[in-house]
Formats: C-alpha cells, structure tokens, sequence
C-alpha cells in the first residue's frame, strides 16, 4: 500500500507550494499583495476577477490541491467578524466572535473540520487585515468586551515566515485591552514572533498531540518536541500560552500515548506556567461530515465518526472514556477553573 | 485565426461518479493542445504557453485550469472568442482562441479543474488572418508546431500521473473495490434489506479504511467468507444476527 505522504510523480514534476498566486484584481496594488509578490518571487501571478471563482466551485479537487496550495489574495467579504458556534470553546467569555484573517491551513491534518468547510484547499489571505482590526476594535467598545479567535480557519502562525499576519494583528490590536484574541498553532514558529514584545490580550494557544497521533493524522505538521519548544520559548518571552489536547482520539494504546505526553508535559514543568488547558474529543457535523469524508475517501478516522454526542455532532466511538481520562489527569495538574472541556 | 485539436486521454475502468468527486473521480485527463493568436507585443510567432485563466466569451465567470506539473513554458491566460479579433487592443498577454472556455465547462462539470491542461503555439497575430492563407500561416511554423505538441504530450502525460498515482486515491480506490467485492459476496450469501445492506457497506467501508498493508484486506476477506459459509441464515430473525456477527467482525477502532 502506498503510503499517505508518499507521491509517486516524480517531486522534481511537482509544482512546489505557493507557485501561484491568484490575486483579485482590485487588489494587486494592494501592499500586502505586494508584499507577497516579493517573498514568492518564482510564483506565477494570474488575475482573478472574485476570489470565489476559484474556491467556491464544487468543480475542485481538495486532495490534489492539498499537495502542493497555491495562494488566493482577495479583498475579505463584508462581514468581518463572525459570533462563534457553541462546538468551540467559548473559555467563560460571552461576547465570542471569530475572524478570518486567512483561509486553510498549511498542514493536512485527517480530522481537520476545514476540510468539509470549503471546496478548495488553497490558502486565501484577506488584504484587508487592518479593517477587520478596526472592526474589531469598534465591536470591543460596543460591547466592552470581546473575546476573538483569529486562528480557527487557518494556522496564521505556521504562516508567519510569509507575511507576518500575527505580528500585524499584535499590534493592531495590543492598545485594545478590551479584546482578548486567540492564535492557535500547531506550528513550531515563534522564532517568527520573538521580534514582537508581548501583548497582555494575547494568548498563543498550542495544539499538542502524542508522537504517534501526529505521525499518523496531522500530515506536515511540526513534531511534538518540536511545537514544545516553540511553546516554552514563547513563555519565557512572556506571552499567555495556553495548551489544547485537542481532538483527544481514542487509538490504539491511547492511554499509553496520552499518558507519554502528560509525562513529557510534567518533567518540562509547564503546567503552572499555563493560562489555561482546553481539551475536546473529535466532533464534527453531519454536512462537514459528508463533505470531509468525500474530499478524504481514504480516512479511516472519519469513516469512524459513526457516534453522535450530547450536540448531535458525530465523534468517534470510545472517545469519552479518553476525555474522562484526561478529565481526571488534567484535575491533578491544574486549578479547575483553568480546565475547559470543549 | 486560431485552430486547435483536442486530445483527449481516457483511462476509464470504473462508472462514472457524478460531478466533482474529487480523487474518486476517474483518472482521466483531458489535454487540449492547439493554436491560438497573441498581440505580437506580447508573444512571437511559434511560442508555446500554457493556459492557467480561460476567460469565456460573454459575461460569466473565468475557469482556471490547476496546474501541478513543472513546465519550461510560459503561462497565460485565454480568452475564448466567438469569432476572429481583427486588432490586438487591449489584449495584453492574453492568448485568443474558440474553444478553450467549452472545453473548460465540460470537464468543470464531469470532473475538476485539476483533470484539464491546455496547452497553446502562437499562429498568428490578430488582423494577420485577412492577408495570410491558412498554408502560409502553418508554414511558418515550420517543425515548432509538432516539437511543441511532443513536449506537450509528455507534460500531459506526467500531470496524469499525477492524478492517477495519487496515494490517496490509490488507497482509496482499494477501499471501494474490496468493500465492493465483499458485499456482492455477502450479499450471495444471505438476504438483507435495504437498511442492513447500508449499515454492512457501511462497516466494511470503515474497516478497510483502516488497512495499513495489502495482507489486512486478504485476511479480513477470508474471515468473513469462512463466517458466511458456516452461518445459517433464512428467517429475518437469523439474517439479523449474521449482520451484527459481521459487523462484530469488522472493527473501526482507530
């Protein structure tokens, strides 16, 4: 059996990533599409009239594109900041809201909900960054709060060494206390942030998973050891940092692999230098589902999702006896008001 | 004017599935190689592109062709006109042809923008086609033209490679045919209704996604078969129990 990572064309025949980019017209002036341009030099730039002529056909295959994603640069939609469903984690914040400063994710994950969210696996950057910050800004002063992930559709971090979107978003928003704004990452790239002092209202949140459940289901992402070192480099720079095991999944010899990792976890120390743990089993609704299992007809982790949860979401069976496992590990280490099942 | 052939590679083993299956859909490309004319500002006589923007003829929205496979040509974009363009104004870097943008809505339909390479040689500039014959006009592209469809066919050949020798689509083939294979044999053997024929189809497609090695798919076959030949079934009652033994026989755990 071929293997899931391997590529039988020749990788000398293969286009590597990034070798187009697809600009809406309006915006090929735009600095940030000039800012692109010069990094990826080698790439091809074709005009595009609207960014969904290209990832909102169901005439794309996510799979081929996923070898090898080509970039989208596009003018964002008008609605720039989105209320959060109840499936995420909402970390005791009311006011929960989400936006979308890039579109996919560099990493191939075989659980990964975007997979059954959008038709193409090309990366869509937004150019107009500053204009969500703004609104960002305005929708704190409403409601004197906010709480807002910028990371959910995207890694923006594994990103970083492109375009520097989290760096941007820092200060965009480090004068607007009132919103607190998460960045969650698989990536081991906070070197790419160590130029940016520390914002009190950020919290870099790491997705951890055992070395086996990486090897397996999270294809091109950094190795744990790896993402732990990003992690604890962030720490020590003084940022919030917040851990989420995250879909815990229930493998053969889960309770060895998870247990390896809470060991690893407890030898580096790290539980007392956390602002808070998250942890959640695999769920996922009936249409992404579909669509998932349809772009990924290979996964035997989704052809698994056949159990519904409280929600009505599909999970994998056996998944609750990982998170009451966790539940009762994690209650050992940490504070239970910083424990958020999601 | 531009004047092109279709070539067409079909490799079609399986039924056809319905628009935008993705990896399941069949490994088939279609290479559509031609002529086309360009401004002369932008492009000499005899060079060939490939095309990664087709722009339709009327109003509606371009095609983009996905390109995977490393090639020496340049790329461009094509508009598909109704009839001959008699000036090269505001063409730009454009190619102009007749057919690229049907052809791009066919295979859109059928399959995806990952199953399509259109690959064009400059025959002549816009305007030339009143004063020069067709023999004039091939002529001078002397052996440009069949160089460039050899290299073009090679190019084809490769992207299809890459489409047919997808890893994923390999395994996930497998996982269909042996989940196929092994239902038409289960059902020959016993009678299930329409719902347990799903719920089976179901667990045999979820144990085989979760083979690692060629041995699992021929192990699992045999100890299904050897539970089938001993079972007996019959009554309503009796199939019932086959199907939960035969989904007890095949496990999703991960």
């Amino acid at each position: 059996m071929p293997t899931p990572s391997s590529c039988s064309t020749s990788k000398s025949s293969c286009l590597p990533p990034f070798s187009h980019l697809y600009v809406e017209r309006e915006v090929r002036d735009h600095p940030l599409t000039l800012a692109l341009t010069q990094r990826l030099p080698k790439a091809e730039v074709v005009i595009i009239d609207r960014y969904q002529e290209l990832t909102q056909r169901r005439s794309v295959a996510w799979s081929y594109q996923k070898r090898a994603p080509k970039i989208v640069v596009a003018q964002s939609p008008s609605e720039l900041l989105y209320p959060c469903s109840d499936v995420a984690p909402n970390f005791g914040n009311q006011n929960f809201y989400y936006a979308i400063p890039m579109q996919n994710c560099l990493y191939d994950c075989e659980y990964c909900y975007l997979q059954g969210m959008y038709n193409s696996a090309n990366l869509v950057v937004f150019v107009n960054q500053e204009q969500m910050q703004a609104a960002v800004r305005a929708k704190a002063k409403e409601l004197g709060d906010l709480y807002l992930c910028i990371a959910y559709d995207n890694d923006l971090l594994a990103f970083e060494g492109v375009l520097g979107l989290v760096g941007n978003w820092v200060e965009g928003l480090r004068n607007t206390p009132a919103a607190t704004v998460e960045v969650r990452t698989k990536s081991a790239n906070f070197r790419m942030l160590k130029a940016v002092p520390p914002a009190a209202n950020f919290i870099l949140a790491w997705t951890l998973s055992p070395s086996s459940v990486i090897a397996r289901f999270e294809a091109k992402t950094p190795p744990l050891q790896a993402r732990l070192e990003s992690m604890f480099a962030a720490i020590e720079a003084g940022w919030r940092v917040r851990l989420c095991l995250d879909p815990l999944l229930p493998v053969d010899g889960w309770k060895e692999s998870y247990q390896e990792l809470l060991k690893l976890l407890d030898q580096r120390q790290l539980w007392d230098k956390l602002e808070d743990v998250s942890y959640g089993a695999f769920r996922m609704n009936k249409d992404y589902l579909r669509k998932a299992r349809k772009a990924r007809p290979d996964s035997s982790l989704l052809q698994a999702a056949n159990s519904k949860e409280s929600r009505g979401l599909f999970t994998i069976e056996g998944s609750q006896v990982v998170l009451d496992m966790m539940s009762a590990e994690l209650a050992k280490r940490m504070p239970a008001e910083k424990v958020w099942l999601t | 004017m531009a004047l092109s052939g279709a070539l067409a590679s079909l490799f079609v083993s399986r039924p056809w599935p319905k628009a935008g299956a993705g990896l399941m859909s069949p490994a088939v490309l279609v290479a559509n190689f031609g002529t086309a004319a360009a401004s002369s500002q932008a492009w000499s006589l005899g060079q060939a592109l490939l095309v990664n923007k087709v722009v339709p003829p009327g109003p509606g929205a371009s095609l983009y062709p996905e390109r995977h496979i490393r090639s020496d040509w340049p790329e461009t974009e094509c508009r598909s006109l109704s009839g001959p363009l008699t000036d090269s104004e505001g063409l730009g870097r454009s190619l102009v042809d007749m057919e690229a943008y049907g052809i791009n809505q066919v295979v859109s339909r059928y399959l995806t923008t990952s199953h399509l390479v259109l690959g064009k040689v400059v025959l002549d500039h816009p305007g030339e086609e009143d004063t020069l014959d067709w023999k004039t006009l091939t002529a001078r592209l002397g052996d440009r033209y069949s160089e460039a469809a050899e290299q073009f066919a090679d190019f084809a050949l490769l992207h299809l490679d890459f489409l047919s020798q997808d890893p994923r689509r390999l395994k996930s083939l497998r996982v269909e045919d042996w989940s196929l294979e092994e239902m038409a044999y289960a059902e020959g053997q016993v009678t299930l209704t329409v719902t347990q024929k799903r719920q089976l189809a179901k667990a045999l497609r979820a144990a085989a996604s979760g083979f690692e090695v060629e041995s699992q798919f021929e192990e699992k076959s045999r100890e299904l078969r050897d539970y089938l030949a001993q079972a007996e079934g019959g009554t309503k009652h009796a199939n019932s129990i086959i199907l939960q033994h035969l989904q007890k026989l095949l496990p999703t755990s991960l």
